[in-house]
């Protein structure tokens, strides 16, 4: 008998997942102090290859990309039967089906999903401030159906590989899919109606807790806290090339930086999934 | 009757049906037999259970999708069933890797996840997670002239020395090519993987050698190198999370054999935490603050 004890936390780079792993933490937390932000051990990352090694009893490092994809639904079955609790997952990879037949993630043990969305601009300019690549060369990544995370096959990467494909092809991957339920959780309403918001996904997950714990656990995630954190420690999942982790978190910092063209080919490539989550009106200007 | 190969590894001696090149050869009286046979379903009592293994007492059985599954017994007994005709370097891959892994379990040994230089009498281990850059730095240190015992398992014997295992490392193309070893004439450890088997039989050391230092190796985002003294619990956590398969030591109940010796190594090694930029890779840099901070040499 399948529990359905994961929930997947799911989105492209740069859209709010963090934010939502530290509230997580700092939701299911007792202590008084603000979560640490390099100990989010509720919340691993589903592209581990230590877990993956350690549950397959392989090395992923002597395995191809399709012999280690056909072995992760199970690594995830085994995990759900021994944990007793509700596992978070973080997840980059696109939703899609190994061998065209099972999904990657099963759902008969996925309580669900929540997906996070932001407006692909600001994605942009923070993914490349990140990856400290020029925006052109970001411009292209969003749009590139084949993308992928730790795809090089002549190197030891430190996770497994994850194909996120375009901006697009990940929303409507996880966002269409019918086996996993999904809340989506857009970054710009977590900033501008941030109760409501994130108290809404806490009513996905049917935890019960009250609006004063909900509430701490928030301004115990607060962008101030957790610049200061990283600050004075570091953060070990920032990427070495970039300065630091938590930026700015602005909404529409892309007009601060992106050219028409840049705007324009962004709009062109993604203007349906845009329009669905309420980033572009009806005559085509860009919210937020 | 059939030819039969004898090799000696890991202080082990094989006999084999059939070839595997890796080995050393040696005659002697044989510990482990290594057959070609059909392997049963399932063992008889599963104790703990991987995705792809199945672990109980004195037994474990393996499986690598289209390649074959290993069944290991008693720690003197593999029986190797492949899915293609023969047994290929693909199948000794994983027959060296995992289903050893299995074998030295059995055993009550201890293998350690990582590579094992000589420095001065003694040697020292590179360990980590996957990723770590154990077998990079070792590498490095075997062109220096180094000589190394293991590559990627090092076995510590029930005297606490490590036990050289074969003299071959598994290195990946960008580290090949920053050491500049060229891959034309190398053979990569599979099809797909750009990978490559890195014969090391100029510097491979046959003796045994008591193992001094353990440094367990963390990539980090920022730069610089930084090293931290293990002790108490996070020394004896530190021996057990980088044992190679800890998961299989449960499933084989093998945890106070390998609790002991893991408690009697603690008194003879030193354990560091090593924290090394994760990029770019500067392995001269590395192995010089390794060097300057040891005194591996001693």
């Amino acid at each position: 008998m399948h529990k359905k004890n994961i929930i997947w936390l799911a989105s492209y780079p740069k859209s709010g997942n963090t934010w939502f792993r530290i509230f997580i933490t700092n939701l299911l937390s007792d202590s008084d102090q603000p979560a640490n932000i390099n100990d989010l051990k509720e919340t691993t990352i589903s592209s581990s290859r230590k877990i993956f090694d350690d549950y397959t009893g392989l090395s992923s490092s002597d395995m191809t990309f399709e012999e280690i994809d056909r072995l992760r639904p199970d690594v995830y079955r085994m995990q759900s039967e021994e944990s007793e609790k509700l596992l978070f997952k973080k997840v980059h990879d696109k939703f899609y089906w190994v061998d065209q037949q099972k999904p990657l993630f099963p759902s008969e043990i996925s309580k669900g999903c929540i997906y996070f969305i932001r407006n692909p601009l600001d994605v942009l300019v923070s993914f490349a401030y990140h990856s400290a690549k020029p925006v052109d060369k970001m411009v292209k990544t969003i749009n590139n159906s084949g993308y992928a995370f730790c795809d090089r096959n002549d190197r030891q990467v430190n996770q497994l590989r994850q194909l996120l494909g375009s901006w697009s092809d990940h929303v409507k991957s996880w966002t269409e899919q019918t086996s996993i339920p999904v809340h989506v959780m857009r970054y710009e309403d977590m900033v501008n109606n941030t109760f409501e918001t994130f108290n809404q996904a806490v009513r996905f997950l049917k935890f019960d807790f009250s609006k004063e714990k909900i509430e701490e656990a928030i301004q115990k995630s607060d962008f101030n806290i957790l610049t200061q954190q990283e600050q004075e420690q570091g953060f070990k999942e920032k990427m070495i090339k970039s300065k630091k982790f938590f930026r700015k978190g602005k909404i529409g910092d892309w007009r601060n930086y992106l050219e028409d063209q840049q705007v324009k080919e962004i709009i062109q490539n993604h203007r349906e999934v845009m329009k669905k989550f309420g980033y572009l009106d009806e005559h085509g200007n860009v919210n937020f | 009757m059939n030819k039969k190969y004898h090799y000696k590894a890991f202080g082990l001696q094989f006999i084999s049906d059939f070839e595997i090149p890796e080995l050393i050869e040696s005659s002697g009286e044989p510990d482990v037999i290594v057959s070609i046979g059909n392997v049963p379903k399932q063992i008889n009592k599963i104790i703990k259970r991987g995705v792809r293994y199945q672990a109980g007492k004195n037994e474990f059985l393996l499986e690598t999708d289209q390649i074959a599954k290993f069944y290991i017994k008693n720690g003197n007994k593999i029986i190797v069933e492949p899915y293609k005709k023969g047994i290929d370097k693909e199948v000794r891959l994983f027959l060296l890797g995992s289903a050893f892994g299995a074998l030295f379990l059995q055993r009550g040994l201890l293998p350690i996840h990582g590579s094992a230089i000589q420095f001065g009498h003694s040697t020292s281990i590179f360990t980590g997670l996957s990723g770590a850059g154990k077998s990079s730095i070792a590498a490095f240190f075997v062109q220096q002239g180094y000589q190394i015992l293991a590559d990627d398992i090092s076995v510590i014997n029930h005297s606490l020395q490590v036990e050289p295992g074969f003299p071959g490392m598994k290195i990946w193309k960008d580290v090949l090519e920053k050491l500049g070893i060229a891959t034309d004439s190398l053979s990569s450890i599979r099809p797909d993987i750009q990978k490559y088997k890195y014969g090391v039989e100029k510097n491979f050391c046959t003796q045994p050698l008591p193992v001094k230092n353990i440094f367990i190796i963390h990539p980090k985002n920022t730069p610089g190198f930084e090293s931290e003294e293990l002790t108490g619990i996070e020394k004896f956590n530190a021996l057990k999370n980088n044992t190679f398969r800890y998961r299989f030591v449960e499933g084989l109940q093998k945890q106070q054999e390998h609790f002991t010796v893991i408690n009697r190594l603690l008194k003879q090694v030193k354990v560091y935490r090593i924290k090394r930029p994760q990029a770019p890779v500067m392995l001269k840099e590395f192995a010089d603050f390794l060097l300057e901070n040891f005194d591996l040499n001693a």
